[in-house]
């Protein structure tokens, strides 16, 4: 898949030809800098992108069927229905007008042809499902009443109202404080059990990733350097930019155990306006190569699900 | 468990029944809304004025039984007496009586005036901003056109147009406020419309005019509600003022009673600017939460501000 802006100062290409697969009741990580794409990848799926100035092409297959195929109208059944989305920022994604329960249940009443009346004890099914307390006087509270771990509960409870097949969560924990994270993470995992909802988490901390997901796949700059089951991904990392990553979580007693410090991936990921000619991720390698500066490695498969894109492995 | 337990139980006692200086705040929202309004005095003053000015509109024939417009002559040019507490006109008569009729007039051209402007500028607003492209450029380069007449002149020439009559009124006056209302309301539906629940809404199916109706323009509502400004429509056929200086200045009254009316409104609106943050139950307060927009408005709403000076 390709997602590219057409802006005044040039074509971006945000997502440059990416590929992967989830299953049916899977966690598939997406793991990457800021800037790498990932959020657009999530966007692109449910097709959330304003075109123009986006132009996405490629395909994205569910169930068999092209979403880019399909017209507005049969996207907009499929969203919220059959695939939906968690937001990163749980302040943000509620209307503050709206009472909560209103909101949970437009998802019901929407795709589900349920009256206002069911849809809204649905709503409260859907809060309780979310251990909300006391979720029959919750949901006829407005989002400033809840706290950013209980806002994003609610987003969970609206995203998982229709009983969608798969979940596009985008950073669910990046603005929750750790415990809070650690709750929500466990009853994402237990809803994934109990639903079978297949999920792709986007996020920055491969300690959720490592918490959560079967497999992971890294981009960096608009395409994926790597894919690998999580604890392959953890145990053998075969690009630099993953083992950069890997070397960049801080883990306690780490100098005395092994003498280094904690590292940096030098530089930043570079503007999709000018992505650097050969390797995306040559300019910050530190192992870099000659032929990293002007050929673009390939896609070597290691075995199944397990790819790396690096002139190292070729 | 026990912790969300105990959070909950806490915001209910603060948010809901005690406001930060340890006040009680009453449950219903009804009474809450007049427990705010009470606080700021001169809302409260425009509010009764604005109220008094309504009423006696209203109840016109209770307060005033008989014909306004009905000439009697044998008592023209009175000085005010108990029975006539304003006088009469040249024409004998009453002139508190045609005052009372005369604001019948003025409101329902005011109601009238906005309600064109509301019915055709909010859902012109809405699209232009939420659609963007060119339908917002079409849209624009005709308000901008309208913009380009001042707006009186504007009304006079649809007058022209049209002929004249209350419903002709009603229809150029409100016809050049639209593009006032187009503006507003579009730059309100474009700083909502990045909103991320927006784009949550978008992502859970939801149709572009439910997510227009009840995500933008509840929103935007708060930023757009229009002062029922008593001053604009001061079109009041046959009131005419006779010689003698005394008369000059009470068909003048109503002009001045609806200054006042406005003016207060307007203060209303304005004084919160200047008050003491203590009485603040709201967790967020923004400008335009304040004043009558506070009793009046949302709970939960921060107005995004800058909705009273744009007009």
């Amino acid at each position: 898949m390709h997602a590219r802006f057409h802006t005044l100062d040039g074509v971006v290409k945000a997502v440059d030809g990416i590929d992967f697969e989830v299953y049916q009741g899977e966690t598939l990580g997406l793991v990457g800098e800021s800037g790498c794409g990932k959020s657009v990848t999530a966007l692109s799926i449910l097709q959330l992108l304003p075109c123009p100035p986006a132009e996405i092409q490629g395909r994205i297959l569910f169930e068999g069927k092209n979403l880019l195929d399909l017209d507005q109208e049969d996207v907009r059944k499929i969203r919220g229905n059959d695939i939906s989305m968690i937001f990163q920022e749980p302040m943000t994604s509620l209307n503050p007008v709206l009472r909560i329960g209103e909101q949970i249940s437009e998802a019901a009443k929407i795709h589900k042809n349920m009256t206002r009346k069911e849809a809204w004890r649905w709503a409260v099914e859907m809060l309780r499902m979310v251990q909300i307390p006391g979720p029959g006087s919750r949901s006829r509270q407005y989002p400033h009443k809840f706290s950013g771990g209980m806002r994003q509960r609610a987003m969970i409870a609206m995203a998982l109202c229709c009983n969608p097949r798969l979940i596009l969560a985008d950073e669910p924990t990046t603005a929750l404080d750790v415990t809070i994270q650690a709750q929500i993470m466990t009853l994402m995992q237990g809803l994934k059990d109990d639903f079978k909802t297949a999920i792709v988490l986007i996020t920055h901390d491969l300690g959720v990733i490592a918490e959560m997901a079967s497999r992971v796949v890294v981009m960096y700059a608009g395409k994926v350097v790597e894919e690998a089951p999580i604890k392959e991904l953890f145990k053998d990392p075969r690009h630099p930019y993953t083992q950069g990553l890997l070397g960049s979580i801080p883990v306690i007693g780490r100098k005395e155990q092994t003498g280094r410090r904690l590292q940096e991936i030098p530089g930043i990921v570079p503007s999709p306006l000018q992505t650097p000619l050969g390797c995306r991720f040559h300019p910050r390698c530190p192992k870099v190569m000659n032929r990293c500066c002007d050929q673009e490695p390939p896609m070597i498969c290691l075995a199944e699900h397990r790819r790396v894109s690096c002139w190292l492995e070729a | 468990m026990l912790s969300w337990t105990r959070e909950s139980a806490m915001t209910e006692i603060k948010e809901d029944n005690v406001c930060r200086t340890g006040e009680w705040v009453p449950e219903n929202r009804l009474s809450r809304s007049w427990a705010k309004l009470k606080r700021n005095k001169a809302a409260l003053v425009g509010g009764v004025l604005l109220l008094a000015y309504v009423l006696s509109a209203f109840f016109a024939p209770l307060l005033f039984p008989g014909n306004p417009s009905a000439p009697n002559l044998i008592n023209s040019l009175e000085t005010p007496t108990l029975k006539e507490p304003l006088g009469t006109d040249e024409l004998g008569r009453s002139i508190l009586g045609r005052i009372i009729y005369g604001s019948r007039i003025s409101l329902l051209i005011a109601v009238g005036v906005v309600s064109v402007g509301i019915i055709l500028g909010i859902p012109l607003g809405l699209v232009s901003g939420y659609y963007g492209g060119k339908i917002d450029f079409a849209i624009q380069r005709v308000t901008d056109t309208m913009l380009a007449f001042p707006g009186f002149l504007l009304a006079l020439a649809l007058v022209a147009v049209l002929g004249v009559g209350l419903k002709n009124t009603v229809i150029s006056i409100g016809i050049s406020m639209v593009p006032m209302y187009i503006r507003l309301v579009r730059g309100c539906v474009l700083s909502v419309r990045e909103e991320d629940y927006v784009e949550a809404a978008r992502a859970v199916g939801t149709r572009d005019l439910i997510i227009l109706v009840r995500h933008i323009l509840f929103w935007a509502s708060g930023c757009s509600r229009p002062p029922p400004n008593g001053g604009r429509c001061s079109v009041r056929p046959g009131l005419t003022c006779s010689m003698h200086h005394m008369w000059r200045l009470f068909p003048a009254l109503p002009s001045f009673w609806q200054c006042s009316v406005s003016t207060c409104w307007v203060t209303a609106c304005a004084m919160p600017w200047t008050r003491d943050s203590k009485y603040e139950c709201t967790p967020k307060t923004a400008p335009g939460n304040q004043g009558l927009a506070r009793p009046l408005s949302h709970p939960g709403r921060r107005c995004q501000g800058g909705g009273w000076d744009r007009f």
